[in-house]
């Protein structure tokens, strides 16, 4: 569904991807990991178009979008969860959610997705008057995650959703990611966290310094050594 | 005491087009984070078109403020596209330099049309007297005209898309473009209804005063003071703030002189700018 | 290459003799005119750049050109001083307002656009307190300065030429002035102020001193340009030498020619008085107004082309190779 060709991209000088070749398939959830500075948020900052890259090429659905503005990938139905939510900090929960309905399309249904998201998170109902800037680490979270839900996107890319959060939110978190998985979202979800993000995954890439170092399944990361003790502290 | 209350009366009803001034000037640098230099100008021009369209061409009046809405708000898409657009990732200096030769400009073109006579559409409007309180109608049409604008640019941000949009795109562009808002749109929408908005402010100056090519830089000033003062980019603040200004610059006018209390408010406004430069409303200092 | 090699030296060089010899080439006087206020804006556009090329964009430099302009003029019209020490007086009453200005400013950590739009008020402030005080400055209607002919105590010259070489010292000192400041530890602190500042103040940097250094030097001079402005033209009034409109001419004609250089705010001068002069006379008096509009909008497409300026520009092109 989601492809990246040969993707090299620049950060000022700095080198921050280099010929990275990833893929999302339709209905399963990718994975990303790496540590910090590896080059997960350009990745995903290229694939939304807010980032342009030096060369290589990004596909949807075998559509080429690398050169396309960033709200036009928008329309194409990818849905981008930024790291930390980044929440409108001015608008109401209720607020934050209709904007997600921005496209014209999901304009139309507004109505009824924000009753179905309502009900997936009912505390954003409670909340539905409150403002964004006023709600705890792993509140804002999930209604970033329901704001970019807003749109019924066809994918929906996830930037380090468990950064910043409690352990005990984190695996709220996580079982939401499943809940989405099971609804038959394809996800590409990016994450320090290792050991949570690959239970869910499908199949999972390893970024170092803006390379791929390891790709495969679940099995193919257990089964590797290094990787175990670098990334899963076992 | 008397004069003090109608100074009071008549600065609040003031207040309420200055509102709409400092909307319009805050819409625009809350979105596209660039001050109009020359708004002032702006409404100079609007009410050089009203007049034009109605004391040379004829028109009716009502006819003549529709027009010069339109015109003023077609100024803000043209302002949009030659002078914002391209300077969007320019140094800040060259981005103020650029729109303040707008007053240049504005201001010449007016001198080149209509010359340096203080022209006005004569209107008798009559004088309200409440008790001791003399109340002028055009003022009192201006509040009301004003805080009715006001309000349907309040449903529109609060309750229609496009009004969510702006203020989306307004606290933070990347991610609203993230939710499909096109901020190109978005961009010539608010300079539009900022240049309306210089046309509906006008439109409520014909009744009030005469103009003249030099009309804009009062205007232009005072919008400043009253946005910086409210807090730059802050609707609400702008609002309130406006209130506080006509009511000081037309209390300070009846205490000592039109001049003095020019010279009041500006010393007013640096000393608070000093003090707090956010503004009433407004959330630290922006760089 | 390297700006203190051969261009760095023959150029200026050969611009020093050049100004020099002008006079006495037969040139019209009216060249002289337009070359000594292309004198007097570039000094004061390099006073107002010893500010701007770090950061600290004042929009109300007219202040401070005017605090220079009407104090020299009130001393000598009301009491004979010699519009010399006039001079130094008023760039250190200019030079005071700068520092109250500067301290507050600095000490709230006013920056930026609030920075702007308070000089900008500043200036604004002091032309309508020019024109409330009309009955010592004459209001908006303007001052003329006494005239005693020729006397160089008192700073008037009827053969327009001694003022062509004065302004030309006065540039030169200034230009030396940038000199000096680049190569001290100075600028150095107001670059690194200039980038990040929180950083620059936790390597010790002290902030409110060296911005407050850096104002005190521009204002001063930018008054002294003032105080030469008035004695050459004879005549002013508060939209001339101070106020909104010259405040932004200043860094109009130093930021398009290049305010981070040493002859950017020259150039940029020498364009804009040279285009000023050029459409006053081949358009003016009719169409005054007309020949304006063709002004703004040269600026505009100026500054949106070459926002290095322009000599900011060519040096860039220079230093690719």
């Amino acid at each position: 569904m989601l492809k990246v060709e040969n993707v090299t991209a620049f950060y000022g000088e700095f080198q921050a991807l280099s010929n990275i070749t990833l893929e999302v398939k339709a209905g399963q959830t990718t994975i990303v990991l790496g540590p910090n500075g590896a080059g997960k948020t350009t990745l995903l900052k290229s694939i939304c178009g807010l980032e342009k890259i030096r060369s290589g090429a990004v596909y949807f659905e075998n559509q080429r979008i690398d050169t396309m503005n960033t709200h036009k990938i928008a329309e194409l139905g990818i849905a981008l969860v930024p790291e930390g939510g980044r929440l409108f900090p001015n608008l109401s929960v209720y607020e934050n959610l209709k904007i997600g309905a921005y496209l014209h399309k999901a304009r139309k249904n507004f109505q009824e997705t924000i009753e179905e998201i309502y009900s997936l998170f009912p505390i954003l109902k409670e909340r539905a008057k409150q403002i964004a800037g006023s709600m705890s680490g792993g509140e804002r979270q999930m209604l970033a995650v329901a704001r970019s839900l807003m749109s019924k996107p066809k994918i929906l890319i996830l930037d380090e959703p468990s950064a910043g959060l409690a352990p005990k939110i984190i695996l709220h978190m996580f079982s939401f990611v499943e809940k989405i998985k099971k609804s038959g979202y394809s996800i590409l979800l990016v994450e320090q966290n290792a050991m949570k993000a690959l239970q869910v995954a499908d199949y999972a890439y390893l970024f170092e310094s803006g390379k791929i170092v390891f790709e495969g399944g679940q099995e193919d990361f257990d089964k590797n050594e290094y990787i175990k003790k670098a990334y899963l502290g076992l | 005491m008397e004069q003090l209350l109608n100074a009071l009366i008549n600065g609040i009803l003031l207040g309420g087009v200055l509102a709409l001034l400092a909307f319009g000037l805050n819409l625009i640098f809350g979105v596209v984070k660039i001050i109009h230099m020359a708004y002032g100008q702006f409404v100079m021009l609007g009410f050089y078109i009203i007049y034009f369209f109605c004391a040379t061409l004829g028109l009716p009046i009502t006819m003549s403020v529709i027009i010069g809405v339109v015109i003023m708000a077609l100024f803000g898409a043209l302002t949009q596209l030659s002078l914002i657009k391209p300077l969007l990732s320019a140094p800040r200096v060259n981005q103020l330099l650029a729109l303040a030769s707008l007053i240049i400009i504005v201001e010449n073109l007016a001198m080149f049309i209509w010359g340096a006579d203080y022209r006005g559409i004569p209107m008798d409007m009559p004088i309200i007297e409440i008790g001791t309180v003399f109340i002028r109608s055009s003022y009192l049409f201006a509040f009301i005209g004003a805080l009715a604008v006001l309000g349907l640019l309040y449903l529109f941000l609060h309750s229609t898309f496009t009004g969510l949009a702006i203020r989306a795109v307004a606290q933070d562009m990347e991610v609203a473009k993230l939710m499909g808002v096109n901020p190109g749109l978005i961009y010539y929408i608010t300079l539009m209804t900022g240049g309306a908005l210089t046309g509906v402010v006008a439109a409520f100056f014909v009744p009030i005063y005469t103009v003249h090519p030099h009309f804009g830089s009062s205007f232009t000033i005072m919008a400043f003071i009253i946005v910086v003062l409210g807090g730059m980019g802050n609707l609400l603040g702008g609002f309130i703030s406006a209130f506080i200004i006509g009511i000081v610059t037309s209390v300070a006018a009846v205490l000592t002189t039109t001049e003095v209390a020019d010279i009041v408010v500006l010393v007013i406004f640096i000393m608070v700018m000093l003090v707090r430069p956010q503004g009433i409303l407004g959330k630290g200092v922006a760089t | 290459m390297n700006s203190s090699g051969i261009i760095g030296k023959i150029i200026p060089g050969f611009v020093l003799l050049a100004a020099v010899i002008l006079p006495f080439l037969p040139v019209s006087t009216y060249i002289i005119h337009v070359v000594t206020l292309i004198f007097i804006w570039s000094l004061i556009g390099t006073a107002w750049s010893y500010m701007g090329r770090f950061g600290l964009v004042s929009l109300g430099h007219g202040a401070f050109m005017g605090i220079g302009a009407y104090t020299a003029t009130l001393l000598f019209n009301s009491f004979g001083l010699s519009p010399w020490l006039g001079m130094i007086l008023g760039a250190f009453a200019a030079c005071f307002l700068g520092a109250v200005l500067g301290y507050a400013c600095f000490r709230f950590g006013i920056i930026g656009d609030y920075f702007a739009l308070v000089t900008l008020a500043v200036a604004e402030l002091v032309a309508l307190l020019i024109v409330a005080f009309r009955e010592t400055t004459g209001g908006s209607l303007g001052l003329t300065i006494r005239s005693v002919g020729t006397s160089v105590v008192d700073f008037q010259f009827e053969n327009r030429i001694y003022f062509y070489f004065i302004c030309m010292g006065f540039l030169a000192l200034v230009l030396y002035i940038w000199k000096r400041i680049d190569g001290s530890d100075m600028r150095k602190a107001l670059a690194a102020i200039g980038e990040d500042e929180i950083a620059a103040a936790s390597l010790g940097v002290n902030i409110i001193k060296n911005k407050m250094a850096i104002t005190l030097i521009s204002t001063f001079c930018t008054s002294l340009g003032g105080t030469l402005y008035a004695q050459y033209i004879t005549y002013l009034s508060p939209d001339t030498v101070s106020g909104v409109g010259v405040s932004l001419a200043v860094p109009f004609k130093a930021i398009l020619g290049g305010m981070f250089t040493l002859w950017g705010p020259f150039i940029g001068s020498t364009i804009v008085v040279s285009l000023e002069e050029y459409i006053r006379v081949a358009y003016g008096g009719k169409y005054t107004s007309l020949s304006q509009i063709a002004y703004g909008l040269a600026l505009v497409v100026l500054i949106m082309f070459l926002p290095k300026g322009i000599f900011g520009t060519i040096k860039e092109k220079l230093f690719r190779k």
